[in-house]
């Protein structure tokens, strides 16, 4: 360890290139580093949002869904849920909560619209806000139609 | 204005005259890896104080929750594994590093006059490092957190006069509880690092009066100094390198698992104290407790009062190498009966 | 070392130490990645003939053993429900033989040990005269699906393994809840006398199985902590109502209560469980008390729900019969 006289800062002794890239991959090392160290410490800090798993729920046979009206029935948090069965088209899951301040809608059969009681909003057959005071338009859930069955995924409790 | 010069009509101090200031020369006997290890545990040591603390966001200090948070640490937060391996090897390796300085002082004598209050200050760092780690492994709260515990307050209360009454104190009532849980916590996460940080400034101030102990070996010359700036500070900067991408190797081929959690009614076949405790445990099975916890106050206290016997020694035999075979006895004792206890 | 090696080996040391930090973030990436919903169940190729109509037919059973461990391991259809050509209970279903009766016999095929404990058991054993009738090799409806507890199976076992494990789910944590038991055992009182007792309230109160704080039914009748479990549910029970009526101690009545002591003694110290049985055996030798219990206590009129009873409804019996 004591081969020259080292308590000379090499400064003459070095081209300046060799020094410049040593410099160099010194912070190319250590900026990586620092970052990936500030990314993981965050990530551990930080809470995940969990996507909500979701259950597979099987809801009737293909032709048993009615036409006219909606098939209604509850999520797993015993939330009121509608599925609509779209002519000519794949059924559709709906909230039946309200975007406005949650009170439950009703299906009209004639309009194919929803009502909402409290303050009158109206949403369309495929949700969308028609008019009065919900903001927006009334969650949906997936569905999917194996073998004439038809399943709705609902979010994990 | 310049941003720079902003700065520094606002925070006037010269960067160049701070660096000048501290640019000491370092002697060059400092040079050998075996000087550098007080400062590798001091290094751990702020490497266990920064994980440590983010172990905290998530650990929680209750029987109900405590198991189950350092699981959650384990399983479930991202990078949570990593966090609460880097501290368990941070605090293995610290232990060794500790346990490698002082017998570096030992051994190069560095103990002598006119340093052993600095000598009295690191042997009392070392005994609050092994309560750190004791201390930090109860806290998890696993069986073996539980009954070692357990044992070591039953140990407690065999010393003699005071027994019964410290191992109260230690366990906050007659039994392994949530007030157990509460002061181990409050111990290992806040009281103890703080006097540890305490005696360590103290122990810094001491070697910065007194310089650290020369040795002429043979007829050498002196070797010549170097530069704190920026030789000394890339020495360290490498050894803290060095460092933490050991622990983080270590992290990642022997992470941290967790066992099952304290259950007060079953004992578990085999109780084992950390490594670093082997060799006292094995000592203390080997008769009485009484006689055990007489040897270890034994060993303790001399340990403490060391510098005083060497003199004494010196003073009668001046070319006496006594210490050094006394010390290497001691480390011969010590590893024997750890693999005792480790291989039993 | 030159000042310039010097920094050379740190720039070096910080691409280590980069390395040692993205090998972290990797395994961290590798430890949490999100599985995606419940792994889809291994069909084995004779069983697909069944799977690709039966998920259209009967989506609930094909949906429950898929998400179950034996649709994990591809433990299918034909694997329970297929029959051997000298199976009485086998007919032809689009070319397979198959029976739609699993008897103990054919979980035993796998289960050994527990079907072996079950048919030990009073719940493997068949009441004269109750039997599966079979019309054309299918099950006669007049004999099944009835409880098939205490009924003949055409293969000769008893029983089912379905009463209480349900079909097709298998999760354990459903056999183990107690209103498992309580479908047949309320009307002799076990169950609603432990549902009064200490055991049955700390379980009923605790948040979950794992963490229950009080014995459910399988607990005492047949874990075991030290290693032999059983599902011989009368092993342990030393007590019977005899033909006349009365309590009458079974056979090999001291090894029963050996087994069910060592079983108390899990949680209970020796000195309470056994005055506990001392009390029980005085009960049941002093015989079914003449006097109507209280009609809101009818249960006390079985046999089998004293060892079950709370402390205070053993002082109530007491009271009653003017002890």
């Amino acid at each position: 360890m004591m081969s020259a006289p080292a308590n000379l800062s090499d400064a003459g002794q070095v081209s300046p290139t060799r020094r410049r890239l040593i410099q160099a991959a010194a912070w190319l090392s250590f900026g990586p580093a620092a970052l990936t160290l500030a990314w993981d410490l965050l990530q551990y800090l930080v809470p995940r949002r969990r996507r909500p798993s979701f259950r597979k729920i099987f809801v009737a046979r293909s032709a048993e869904l009615p036409g006219e009206d909606v098939y209604e029935m509850v999520d797993l948090n015993g939330r009121p849920l509608a599925i609509i069965q779209r002519p000519g088209g794949s059924p559709v899951a709906f909230s039946l909560s309200c975007t406005h301040l949650g009170c439950r809608v009703h299906w009209q059969p004639k309009p194919r619209t929803f009502l909402c009681p409290c303050h009158m909003g109206i949403f369309d057959e495929r949700g969308r806000v028609v008019s009065g005071p919900p903001p927006s338009a009334l969650p949906q859930y997936q569905v999917s139609v194996e073998n004439e069955n038809v399943f709705v995924h609902l979010p994990e409790v | 204005m310049s941003v720079r010069a902003w700065f520094k009509e606002r925070i006037p101090v010269s960067l160049e005259a701070l660096k000048a200031a501290g640019n000491e020369p370092v002697p060059g006997h400092l040079r050998v890896w075996w000087f550098a290890l007080g400062g590798t545990a001091a290094m751990l040591f702020f490497g266990q104080i920064a994980t440590g603390l983010f172990l905290c966001v998530y650990y929680q200090p209750t029987p109900e929750r405590a198991w189950e948070s350092v699981r959650y640490i384990t399983g479930q937060v991202p990078f949570g594994w990593w966090i609460r391996s880097l501290h368990k090897w941070g605090a293995n390796l610290m232990i060794v590093a500790v346990s490698l300085h002082l017998m570096r002082v030992f051994f190069t004598g560095a103990y002598r006059k006119p340093r052993e209050a600095n000598w009295i200050v690191g042997v009392t760092l070392l005994l609050i490092t092994l309560v750190l780690g004791f201390t930090g492994y109860s806290i998890v709260y696993e069986q073996l957190s539980y009954w070692g515990a357990t044992v070591a307050a039953k140990i407690t209360e065999a010393v003699p006069l005071i027994g019964p009454g410290l191992a109260r104190t230690l366990r906050g009532g007659e039994q392994i509880g949530a007030p157990t849980l509460s002061r181990f916590f409050i111990l290992h996460a806040a009281i103890l690092p703080s006097v540890l940080l305490l005696l360590f400034a103290v122990h810094v101030v001491l070697i910065r009066a007194h310089g650290v102990t020369e040795f002429p070996l043979r007829d050498e010359p002196k070797p010549p100094s170097y530069p704190f700036i920026p030789e000394h500070v890339l020495k360290e900067l490498g050894t803290g390198l060095v460092l933490i991408t050991v622990v983080n190797c270590l992290s990642v081929l022997l992470p941290v698992g967790i066992g099952p959690p304290a259950d007060p009614i079953n004992t578990p076949e085999h109780i084992k104290p950390e490594w670093y405790f082997y060799f006292t445990f094995r000592w203390l099975k080997l008769s009485s407790l009484q006689a055990g916890i007489a040897g270890v106050s034994v060993a303790i206290g001399l340990l403490y009062v060391w510098p005083f016997i060497d003199s004494a020694i010196r003073r009668k035999r001046p070319s006496s190498e006594l210490s050094m075979l006394f010390g290497a006895a001691a480390i011969i004792v010590f590893v024997f009966f750890t693999v005792w206890e480790g291989l039993s | 070392m030159t000042l310039e090696v010097k920094r050379a080996v740190v720039a070096a040391l910080g691409f280590l130490f980069l390395g040692s930090l993205v090998a972290v973030t990797i395994i961290d990436a590798i430890k949490h990645r999100e599985t995606t919903g419940p792994r889809p169940p291994v069909i084995p190729a004779d069983s697909k003939g069944c799977v690709d109509c039966h998920s259209r037919v009967t989506p609930l059973q094909f949906a429950q053993w898929s998400a179950s461990k034996h649709g994990e391991q591809g433990i299918a259809c034909l694997n329970c429900h297929g029959a051997k050509p000298e199976d009485a209970d086998g007919f032809m279903h689009h070319e397979a033989r198959i029976s739609a009766l699993v008897t103990p016999k054919d979980c035993g095929g796998c289960h050994q040990r527990e079907a072996e404990g079950f048919s030990k058991s009073a719940h493997g054993q068949a009441k004269p005269g109750l039997e599966i009738h079979l019309v054309g090799g299918r099950p006669d409806p007049k004999t099944w699906p009835l409880p098939r507890v205490g009924l003949r199976n055409p293969d000769g076992s008893a029983g089912s393994c379905t009463t209480c494990h349900g079909r097709h789910r298998f999760e354990l944590a459903d056999a183990r809840q107690p209103t498992v038991c309580e479908t047949c055992h309320l009307e002799d009182g076990s169950a609603e006398a432990w549902r009064r007792s200490p055991h049955g309230g700390f379980f009923l109160t605790s948040a979950s199985l794992e963490t229950a704080k009080g014995p459910s039914c399988t607990v005492c009748h047949m874990a075991s902590r030290t290693g032999a479990p059983t599902h011989d549910v009368s092993a342990r029970v030393t007590w019977i109502i005899g033909p006349d009526g009365k309590p009458k101690q079974r056979p090999d009545a001291e090894a029963r209560r050996d087994s069910m002591y060592s079983t108390c003694l899990l949680c209970h110290g020796s000195p309470l469980v056994e005055a506990a049985f001392e009390r029980i055996d005085e009960t049941f030798e002093a015989g079914i008390p003449s006097h109507p219990p209280p009609a809101n206590a009818s249960y006390l009129r079985s046999p089998a729900a004293w060892p079950h009873l709370s402390p205070w409804d053993r002082a109530e019996l007491g009271k009653m019969q003017g002890r």
